[in-house]
């Protein structure tokens, strides 16, 4: 609860550096005013509706004998959540992301550090427009990536499917071993000119002074990049590892429009679809809603695992 | 996490230009010549798919299954955009009014009232204070999508759903905004100028509108900006809350109409030239306002 | 010690509400209707089927009283049952809504449509309804739709690419697959047809055509068998022609799908009456016209078909005004306006006597190579009698389609009948109702 701190009295107004006391005027009742919109919002559209789903996720819906008559509603406890940890499909979406997550964060962070070294490397001028090409894609809405690069997956629309058939190869991008990919490839284009910017920026940071002893020492270009500018913007890349990390948990919308391409793409694909169907297709609100509490548990322990890692990497 | 090297400067000032430009060093114009064309190589990955996007909205069905990609058909895009715009009577045009509304809405009010919480985290002390800032970045944390589903659940109960109630509250919870703002704040607005502000009798109200927020505008656009893309951008939110045809954003529409051109192929050009109408503003958007999308990027990674 | 009290309160009040909006959102018991002689007022109608914007302009043209406001919604399975029913269930769903065959029974079990009995004039309308017909819109001893189509699974072949490999019609399955084999052999890169894994219902009309039964009742319980015998015989024969790359195993209505009925790649479509419109769009632009034609579908000895869709007309739980939404139901499924209204937007097969004559003049079916209609006609005839569909048909839709996104992998298709039965029998046990199998 919010209470007022102790106010010090004017007269001891600090000149320098931060103050130690509150002033008066932004202790409890001021804070609370500036911060009540907030938390209002936050309780309503965040806190609420978990502690909703969790009492849901703890009933279910009962029918009996042909089901034609009304359904009772019952205390299940854990079932709901036994019922999803035990479903094919729902194991089968946390091993996908498991899998995307192998696949994506080497490509996409690999990539964006590549090309934010090359780019630091760059010739000014040339730069700048680099700098918009890259940051295209972070413009164009996840559907609308998704639906570009559905057509771009699909043989007899896409000029790269009919360019490596010219060439003698023919992929199926939408198949099932390649779709997983084919996904992967629609969020490192979607995400990847973002960190550049991100990891360009702190490039940006790395002091000229090292750079330049480091040359004077006869390191080259490359070396200079992976002993030298490489630790020091390793702060950035360890966030941007966390929320991508996170990122991927959120998982609905590529994989939602790939699915009308493609049958390799179930309704259940990933955990968010899963929970999806349960809801609107199966009108299982109880699971759906336990469904998505597991969800955000794990979104949690990664979190908290990652914040681990990498603050003791850096301790 | 450490603090970077980086000092606690203005986020978007430059830092100090280097004292000379770094030569490139003799006998690196082949490896000018390899980093940019790897760097071009690397641009037509990123730009390609949308140029493809132009090219396609120019033809019509028959032509997409048969001509080359980027090749113009028989110029078919009068035609694309005359039926975008008449679908349904116009829906498009509306979708187009919803996703700007809503993204407005969530940027300047959201943006606001992320604004003023991380201010008052920044200059406020008060019991707690770690806490509830605990609070934001656990909110900070949790994937969108993983409350869509409880709200949806939480609103059907109340009985929101299918309103715009149901996309426009969600759409001012901004929690990564509030870590900004806090970021923001403590960078732009020094305690003295508060203090001097209070000395002489301001209210702490009054300081935040005539001081405080002025000061932190360029934050408080970078913030709204951030906050302008991701409700444009969020389709599960709207696909799960909303079902009423005029009420939703472009980006279902569109995706309703990918459905649709499964058993009317006509339906294909109209998805292909609607995407690319519906992703002109954010285009212009991003063009045009690159310095506080920077900012807002180096803000958020560096701390 | 305060707060932890404050929590503990703020939970049970969370949990009381969760009790309440749970029981809350059970059907009540319908009062007993009364019949309105002169129904008046204005009714929302959504649909996914083309052309019925123009049907319910006829209906709004015909006369004054009652007015419907057409919306189009996706089709099934790009979500428009989840829209339908999370509508209905948040109590703003339309009037009048259209629901396939296989849906129709899910959404009677969880209460969404009101019966029509009341409001429509039996003698009229679903009296004259064959007995295979009424089965699929009577539950209980009442009536919850109004059947539109009854359509009959149809094989749609280029006659060309026949005549090319040297083979007639085929007749049976046996000679379905000599035909595929020598297709085979005169053009390699060539399939007689596609596999669909998107559509668990082709499925389930080629088991119906094999004499299956995967749903039924006795007594209090429903019996399940989505991997009956006659299933199991109709799962090996599709896996051989796979193995054997006679059929190609592709999502229907797919980009891809197209494209390979453009070029040629594919030259058959297992389909219904209503693929025509589907099979001349895709085809027309490559010169095919003249080359598709229609016939019966091959059978296991003797003639014997199944419904290959099929979509039926009701009156939701969220309607006010069900006497004029019965009207209104009326016309679109007896009428003759009706159907002369919707135009040339497919090849209609029509439950209600009469009608198809009408369908048929509507229909410019000169693209094709053979009377179509005829074919349609005797199919109809040969529809096995039986067939029930199940309480939910979402579980098993769902399960045989996330097994056959594993075809392409090495997957099988009787793999994917059995695990459906799994899924099918575990689903229904989970919502209560009691399941043999």
């Amino acid at each position: 609860m919010l209470t007022q701190a102790p106010k010090k009295p004017s007269a001891a107004s600090p000149k320098a550096g931060r103050p130690r006391h509150a002033m008066s005027g932004t202790g409890g009742r001021t804070a609370a005013l500036f911060l009540t919109p907030f938390f209002t919002i936050f309780a309503l559209a965040m806190v609420a509706p978990v502690i909703y789903a969790m009492v849901l996720s703890f009933f279910a819906q009962q029918k009996s004998g042909l089901g034609f008559g009304e359904a009772k509603t019952a205390f299940v406890g854990l079932e709901n959540y036994l019922q999803a940890m035990q479903s094919d499909s729902f194991v089968s979406g946390i091993g996908r992301l498991v899998l995307y997550c192998v696949l994506y964060i080497p490509c996409m962070v690999g990539g964006a550090l590549a090309f934010a070294l090359l780019l630091d490397a760059a010739a000014a001028r040339a730069r700048k427009l680099f700098q918009l090409m890259v940051f295209l894609p972070h413009a164009v809405p996840g559907v609308i990536a998704a639906l570009i690069w559905a057509y771009l997956y699909t043989p007899g629309v896409s000029p790269i499917v009919s360019v490596l058939e010219t060439g003698g190869i023919s992929l199926n991008f939408l198949d099932n071993q390649m779709v997983l990919p084919s996904i992967v490839n629609i969020a490192v284009w979607e995400w990847t000119g973002y960190n550049v910017i991100v990891l360009f920026t702190a490039l940006q940071a790395v002091p000229r002074e090292i750079l330049e002893a480091s040359r004077v020492d006869g390191a080259g270009e490359i070396r200079a990049a992976i002993s030298i500018k490489l630790p020091l913007i390793l702060p950035a890349v360890s966030v941007i590892m966390l929320f991508t990390v996170i990122g991927t948990l959120q998982l609905f919308t590529e994989p939602s429009i790939i699915s009308k391409a493609t049958a390799s793409v179930t309704s259940t694909w990933v955990p968010n679809m899963w929970a999806y169907d349960a809801a609107f297709n199966r009108h299982n609100l109880n699971q759906a809603a336990a469904a998505s509490i597991i969800i955000a548990l794990m979104a949690a322990v990664l979190s908290w695992t990652v914040t681990r890692f990498s603050s003791r990497n850096k301790a | 996490m450490s603090t970077s090297t980086m000092s606690r400067t203005r986020p978007d000032a430059p830092l100090k230009p280097p004292a000379k430009r770094r030569r490139v060093p003799v006998g690196a114009l082949g490896s000018s010549l390899a980093v940019n064309g790897l760097l071009i190589l690397g641009c037509a990955y990123m730009v390609l798919p949308v140029v493809w996007l132009f090219f396609a909205a120019t033809k019509n069905t028959t032509d997409l299954y048969g001509t080359a990609a980027y090749a113009l058909g028989e110029p078919a895009f009068l035609e694309n955009v005359t039926a975008v715009l008449n679908q349904d009577g116009g829906v498009f045009l509306r979708w187009m009014a919803n996703s700007m509304f809503y993204a407005a809405f969530g940027a300047i009010l959201g943006g606001l009232i992320s604004v003023m919480a991380g201010y008052a985290f920044d200059k406020f002390q008060f019991r707690g204070k770690d806490s509830f800032f605990g609070m934001v970045l656990v909110g900070v944390l949790i994937p969108n999508t993983a409350t869509v589903l409880p709200m949806y659940l939480l609103a059907s109960v109340v009985g929101v759903t299918n309103t715009i109630w149901a996309i426009l509250i969600p759409v001012l919870c901004n929690p990564f905004g509030v870590y900004l703002a806090r970021v923001y704040s403590a960078s732009y607005v020094p305690a003295e100028t508060l203090e001097a502000a209070r000395v002489d009798g301001a209210g702490p109200i009054r300081s935040f509108f005539s001081l405080g927020l002025p000061m932190m505008l360029p934050g408080y656009i970078t913030i709204a900006l951030f906050q302008f893309v991701g409700v444009w951008n969020n389709f599960m939110l709207p696909l799960v809350m909303l079902q009423d045809q005029q009420l939703q954003p472009v980006s279902v529409g569109l995706s309703m109409w990918q459905g649709f051109s499964i058993p009317q192929p006509e339906f294909t050009p109209m998805v292909i030239t609607g995407s690319l109408l519906s992703i002109i503003p954010l285009l212009l958007a991003f063009i045009m306002l690159q310095r506080f999308w920077k900012s807002g990027l180096t803000a958020g990674s560096v701390k | 010690m305060k707060r932890r009290q404050l929590l503990l309160g703020a939970v049970s009040l969370m949990a009381s509400a969760a009790l309440v909006a749970g029981c809350g959102s059970t059907p009540a018991a319908t009062p007993t209707p009364t019949p309105v002689e002169d129904p008046t007022g204005t009714i929302t109608f959504w649909s996914s089927m083309a052309g019925m914007d123009k049907v319910a302009a006829a209906f709004n043209a015909s006369q004054s009283k009652i007015k419907v406001i057409f919306e189009t919604i996706p089709n099934g399975g790009a979500g428009g049952y989840a829209k339908l029913s999370t509508a209905i269930t948040a109590g703003n769903g339309p009037d009048v809504a259209t629901i396939e065959y296989p849906q129709l029974p899910q959404f009677v079990s969880n209460g969404q449509l009101q019966p029509l009995d009341a409001f429509i004039n039996k003698a009229e309308t679903v009296d004259k309804l064959t007995d295979q017909t009424k089965a699929l819109v009577q539950f209980g001893d009442s009536t919850y739709a109004l059947p539109y189509d009854a359509a009959p699974m149809i094989m749609w072949y280029r006659k060309d690419m026949l005549d090319k490999a040297g083979v007639g019609v085929p007749k049976t399955w046996q000679d379905f697959e000599e035909a595929g084999k020598k297709l085979k052999a005169v053009a390699p890169e060539a399939h007689l047809a596609s596999f669909n894994p998107n559509e668990a219902a082709l499925t389930a009309a080629l088991a119906w055509q094999a004499g299956a039964k995967w749903f039924g009742t006795e007594g209090d319980s429903w019996k399940v068998g989505v991997n009956d015998e006659a299933t199991e015989k109709v799962a090996n024969y599709w896996q051989k022609l796979i193995d054997q790359k006679i059929v190609k195993v592709q999502q229907s209505f797919s980009d891809e799908w197209s494209a390979d009925l453009a070029s040629g790649a594919v030259v058959g479509v297992l389909g219904a009456n209503w693929s025509a419109t589907g099979i001349q769009k895709r085809t027309e632009a490559s010169g095919q016209k003249g080359q598709w034609i229609a016939a019966e579908v091959p059978n296991w000895g003797s003639p014997a078909d199944a419904f290959y869709g099929g979509s039926s007309f009701n009156i939701t739980k969220s309607s006010k005004n069900p006497a004029a939404a019965a009207k209104f139901i009326e016309f679109l499924a007896t009428s003759k306006d009706a159907i002369s209204a919707r135009g040339n937007t497919g090849s209609a097969f029509l439950a209600y006597p009469g009608l198809t004559p009408v369908a048929q003049k509507t229909f410019d079916s000169s693209y094709f190579g053979n009377d179509i209609y005829s074919v349609f006609n005797q199919a109809y005839a040969t529809i096995t009698p039986g067939w029930q569909w199940g309480p939910n048909w979402d579980i098993t839709n769902t399960a045989l389609k996330d097994a056959y996104g594993k075809l392409t992998n090495g997957g099988k298709v009787l793999e994917a009948v059995n695990s459906a039965q799994g899924a099918t029998v575990a689903g229904l046990k989970q919502n209560g109702l009691s399941v043999k199998e």
